[in-house]
């Protein structure tokens, strides 16, 4: 069976607790800025005002994780999607992973205030054509959630949720003998098949934010284009420029606090280095320094070659 | 479990059960989509393509996105785009038509379906009866159509340049004041035209509306590009034929076309309007290409001239008339008999449900029901409920609202308290419909491309507010209407709201923070019979305030049963402003960050999603404070037109202009005079060849509103052309605004300042 999505639910601790959802869209939003979780994120979903709705939903192109209280019971569901091409064992293996990486990483967020009750999982299948709600596709689905389900849990007991309708997707419940925590389950999924080659791979998240002033390679790229009056410093050594170099004024870093009367603080500039690290240094300095219009390539001269100009040399 | 059974697709399961040019059309698109995939078809031509089957874009879908620290791209996949500037994986909207708004059990439970498949488990009822799905991906988008195909629903021409949902009112057919019931009328002329060859060429797209009433108008006739309201004469069937309505940055009121024409002629003469407007319509420039600026342009007369030589060349074409065979063909069969609502106790909160949310249909015995759906979202599970609850109660009854909500038609009154009950345990049972705790929102800036401000996340604090308080309020204050935009657009109907918003911004030192403009005093009734006017802009989080304040203003003011809009036309501009006055100033970013990050968001507000992202920059001070004095003769045309001096109005509109555009000006070169030729060729020169001044999207539209005033002088004198430049002025303004910001974020005043001192 392949389907084209899936979902898994984890519930918290206390299901009394009946969570604020409204602190998660800030919490969300700084997982997008810090790349906190797995996946091409996308934007936040505020759907707080449907009662037993999706709740806050942070949005990425393949998965989508989102906290709702459905039923009076607050949980995380992770929606696998733009699948299909994954046989459903390896799927959800890999739904559980990112669902367990994001459980980790709310659990360790102060505002969330929340912890995860992770001896049990839902599991839907959102593809009714692969899946339908009935005897043949619970049979066909059984193997492979039986597999998933002993990776994650050792002796899991399998139940089929929802039979009573069959309009609802293909549902189960997994449950495990004793409670464990995120970081024990993610190990012992590790140790199994990750979805490798058959798995399209969507680019690599974006780096995460060196200074409050970053701007992308893109966006310098953009400013070169429109013909923006501003000056581009390289702080990195001769020996590096020789090897690439995208027109930057060279002011090696350790040089930079004796030569900044060479620059105008008044001007736009953009600094860079060769991954990013130097030109943060650099752009924070400045700032202090009285210099307001300075901006920091994020991600350095490498991420202009990955993005722009894979024609330079990296190294 | 077999092979055989994973490699089926919904193309072989569904194949037999579509219509087949129905069937045919979806192969094309999914064909076109391989294409497209491969690099083989020209991205306009697939952006056209999809734009015709209902296949949107969405607010981010050129990649970038300010995340609350900086501007970052979208590390999409390196694949061809499926649009200028929209890459293949970014997520996108799928807009379906319903026409006339009727949906029945079995098209729910699909509809259920492919949300949980394809989008977020959320169906969107819009402002046009239409549903909405979001974060769907384009090669999803071929097996969603199929399966709403096979249960009779169509996404084709839900947008692009063609005819879009017909709408109705939801009370067509058990309506206690209709001259006869609207909805086959609407099924049979969007059956008459999709697809149809006249409508292939318009040059933008054109929005029917039918109504069963004149006055009570629910349908919204006026607003709409070609509009229908039941007539009878000389026992004959009929209506009376609008033309031209629409909203839009600038609103225009429909005007009448035929005073009465007969049904067997109602199609014919649509066909020939479509074919005037497809031939004269403006092609190039779209934003004067809806029918209201052909109309206005030729005149009424000339336009009827032309539709009636038109029509006397259309070959005749059977379907005409052949649907009137066939008039109940959109009458759901009541599936219980009708039964009085016996007395009794009542379970708790029925009472204040049953005041707001059931009205007692022309059939003795019926109740229509009101579902009042939150910012019009309903959840796959709520659906399942509700195709459940309807099954049991009123059959194919079913039908979605221009106020963003759905309605239960043919309810046995008997069955109310049990229904009542039955909607509450799914959650469908929130009272208010239709009331001051019912806002209507189109998606602003949660998922829009054009969207500047968080209509749905206002209106989503304003029903929170308000509905705490509702016992508190007012019964005036109750039957309000509350509409919200999130940009000039309208899609959210702002200018026909008793208390409507549109989404701007403003630049206060060097941060963008987000502003709603109020527009007061609009008229829903009499088929959106008047429009309301603008009073000024408020930052985005003080707007529930200055809802609080006008509406105590109102309680306690109101003469008699004075409506809102009489009120504020009898209090006057001035006075309002004073009451909204408060509420306009900004605190500074130390005292209240919270002012600077728009409702349901995290990040600081920038304006830079809706285009190049920004840097932040400089603040030109010299414009800031001479814009102010155009925004104050903005507000002198307001009154001016408001009290009935509608040269004056005109005039002052023009001046506001030429200030707002000599404060641009001004920032760069400071000798500029006041003499309106030297402000109009320097800011054409500077800011218009240049195209500094232009909207991502509507390009040179606000530029010109200027440049042709100056050229053509002042008009007619009259109401229209008053009007008109005030709305004109306030656009201008807000574009002028855009632009002193997009000057911010390129350094580009900087560079000129550095040139223009000496060296």
């Amino acid at each position: 069976m392949f389907p084209k999505r899936i979902a898994v639910k984890f519930f918290t601790a206390d299901p009394e607790s009946g969570a604020e959802l409204a602190p998660f869209i800030p919490l969300f939003h700084r997982f997008i800025q810090q790349a906190s979780v797995e996946g091409l994120l996308i934007d936040v979903a505020d759907y707080a005002h449907v009662p037993d709705g999706p709740g806050v939903v942070l949005i990425g192109h393949e998965v989508d994780y989102g906290i709702d209280a459905v039923g009076g019971r607050t949980g995380l569901l992770t929606v696998r999607k733009r699948a299909g091409d994954v046989p459903l064992e390896a799927l959800l293996v890999d739904t559980l992973r990112k669902a367990l990486g994001a459980v980790r990483a709310i659990e360790q967020d102060a505002s969330a205030k929340m912890r995860f009750a992770l001896d049990r999982v839902e599991v839907q299948i959102l593809d009714r054509l692969a899946a339908p709600n009935d005897d043949a596709g619970f049979a066909a689905a059984k193997v492979a959630l039986e597999a998933a389900a002993s990776k994650l849990y050792g002796t899991a007991t399998l139940a089929r949720t929802g039979a009573d309708d069959p309009r609802k997707p293909l549902a189960f419940e997994l449950a495990a003998p004793a409670a464990a925590d995120a970081k024990t389950l993610l190990d012992r999924l590790d140790g199994g098949a990750a979805p490798a080659a058959a798995v399209r791979e969507p680019a690599p998240p974006q780096v995460p934010g060196q200074t409050e002033w970053d701007i992308s390679p893109e966006q310098l790229k953009h400013l070169m284009d429109q013909g923006v009056e501003f000056v581009l410093v390289d702080v990195r050594e001769h020996h590096e420029i020789e090897i690439c170099e995208i027109g930057g004024r060279p002011i090696p870093l350790r040089e930079l606090g004796q030569r900044l009367h060479e620059l105008d603080p008044d001007h736009h500039i953009v600094v860079h280095c060769h991954v990013g690290g130097r030109s943060a240094a650099a752009v924070n300095a400045m700032r202090q320094a009285g210099f307001e219009n300075t901006w920091n390539l994020q991600g350095g001269i490498r991420a202009w070659i990955q993005r722009i100009d894979p024609s330079l040399t990296d190294y | 479990m077999s092979q055989a059974t994973d490699s089926r697709t919904w193309k072989d399961v569904l194949e037999a059960r579509i219509q087949p040019a129905w069937a045919e059309e979806i192969n094309v698109f999914e064909g076109q989509v391989e294409l497209r995939k491969q690099g083989k078809l020209d991205e306009k031509v697939f952006a056209e393509t999809r734009l015709r089957r209902g296949v949107y874009g969405q607010r981010y879908d050129n990649g970038q996105r300010a995340d609350g620290i900086s501007v970052k791209s979208l590390a999409y996949p390196d694949v061809p785009t499926k649009g200028p500037d929209t890459l293949w994986d970014a997520p996108g909207m799928t807009r379906i038509k319903i026409p006339f708004g009727g949906v029945t059990p079995e098209q729910l439970e699909v509809l259920a379906d492919v949300a949980e498949e394809y989008s977020d488990g959320i169906l969107h009822v819009t402002t046009r009866q239409d549903f909405q799905l979001h974060f769907v991906h384009i090669e999803d988008t071929p097996d969603l159509m199929r399966r709403l195909a096979a249960v009779g629903i169509t996404t084709r021409e839900a947008c692009g340049n063609s005819v879009r949902n017909v709408t109705a009112c939801p009370r067509a057919g058990v309506c206690h004041t209709e001259t006869f019931d609207v909805s086959p009328y609407a099924k049979a002329t969007m059956l008459f035209l999709l697809g149809h060859p006249d409508v292939q060429d318009f040059g933008r797209k054109m929005k029917p509306a039918f109504s069963g009433c004149a006055h009570e108008a629910c349908g919204l006739v006026q607003m709409h590009d070609i509009g229908f309201v039941a007539k009878v004469e000389n026992g004959r069937r009929g209506f009376h034929f609008v033309v031209g309505g629409g909203l839009g940055p600038v609103p225009h009121q429909a005007k009448t076309l035929y005073e009465f024409i007969p049904e067997d002629e109602l199609l014919p003469a649509v066909q020939a309007v479509c074919r005037v407007f497809a031939r004269l319509g403006e092609k190039k420039n779209r934003g004067r290409a809806r029918i209201k600026f052909l109309v206005a342009k030729l005149g009424i007369e000339e336009f009827k001239r032309l539709v009636e030589e038109e029509r006397k060349t259309l070959p005749h074409d059977d379907r005409w008339t052949a649907f009137l065979a066939d008039m109940p063909a959109t009458r759901g069969d009541a599936v219980r008999e009708p039964a009085p609502l016996p007395d009794g106790e009542r379970p708790a909160g029925f009472d204040e449900w049953y005041a707001t949310n059931v009205y007692r249909q022309r059939q003795a015995g019926y109740a229509l029901v009101s579902i009042n759906l939150p910012l019009g979202d309903i959840t796959s599970e709520q659906t399942r409920a509700l195709v459940d609850i309807a099954r049991r109660y009123v059959g194919d009854n079913i039908r979605t609202t221009v106020e963003q909500n759905m309605v239960l038609r043919y309810v046995r009154e008997e069955d109310l308290p049990a229904l009542h009950q039955e909607l509450v345990a799914a959650h469908l049972g929130a009272p208010g419909a239709s009331t001051i705790v019912d806002t209507t929102s189109c998606p602003g800036t949660d998922t829009c491309k054009l969207g500047i401000a968080a209509s749905r996340g206002l209106a989503g604090e304003l029903n929170r507010r308000l509905t705490a308080k509702s016992a508190s309020l007012d019964e005036a204050v109750k039957g309000l209407r509350i509409n919200i935009s999130g940009c000039f657009n309208s899609c959210g109907q702002h200018h026909i709201a008793d208390i409507g918003f549109y989404g701007n911004s403003r630049k206060i030192a060097k941060r963008t923070v987000p502003h709603f403009q109020v527009i007061l005093g609009g008229q829903w009734t009499e088929n959106a019979g008047a429009y309301g006017l603008a009073v000024g802009s408020v930052p985005s989080k003080a707007a529930p305030e200055v809802v609080d304040a006008l509406t105590d203003a109102f309680a306690k003011g109101r003469e008699k049963s004075e409506t809102f809009q009489s009120w504020i036309g009898r209090i006057g501009k001035r006075e309002v402003r004073n009451i909204i006055q408060p509420f306009m100033k900004v605190p500074d970013y130390e005292e209240d960050k919270s002012y600077y990050t728009d409702w349901g968001d995290a990040r600081e507000f920038t304006i830079g999603d809706l285009g190049v992202g920004e840097c932040a920059g400089e603040i030109v001070s010299l414009f800031g404070i001479e814009i102010v004095k155009a925004e104050s003769q903005a507000f002198d045309a307001q009154c001016a037109l408001d009290e009935g001096q509608f040269v004056e109005a005109e005039e002052l509109a023009y001046k506001a202009m030429l200030s707002a555009a000599r404060s641009l000006i001004r920032s760069e070169f400071i000798d500029i005079t006041e003499d309106p030729d030297d402000v109009v060729a320097n800011f054409e020169e500077r800011f218009v060849a240049s195209e500094r001044f232009f909207d991502r999207y509507a390009k040179d539209k606000f530029a010109r509103y200027l440049l042709r005033r100056h050229a053509e002088g002042p008009g007619r004198g009259d109401r229209d052309d008053a009007k008109a430049r005030v709305e004109e002025a306030l656009l201008f303004i807000e574009a002028a605004h855009a632009c002193d910001a997009r000057q911010a974020a390129s350094s580009g005043p900087v560079a000129a300042e550095l040139a223009a001192q000496p060296s």
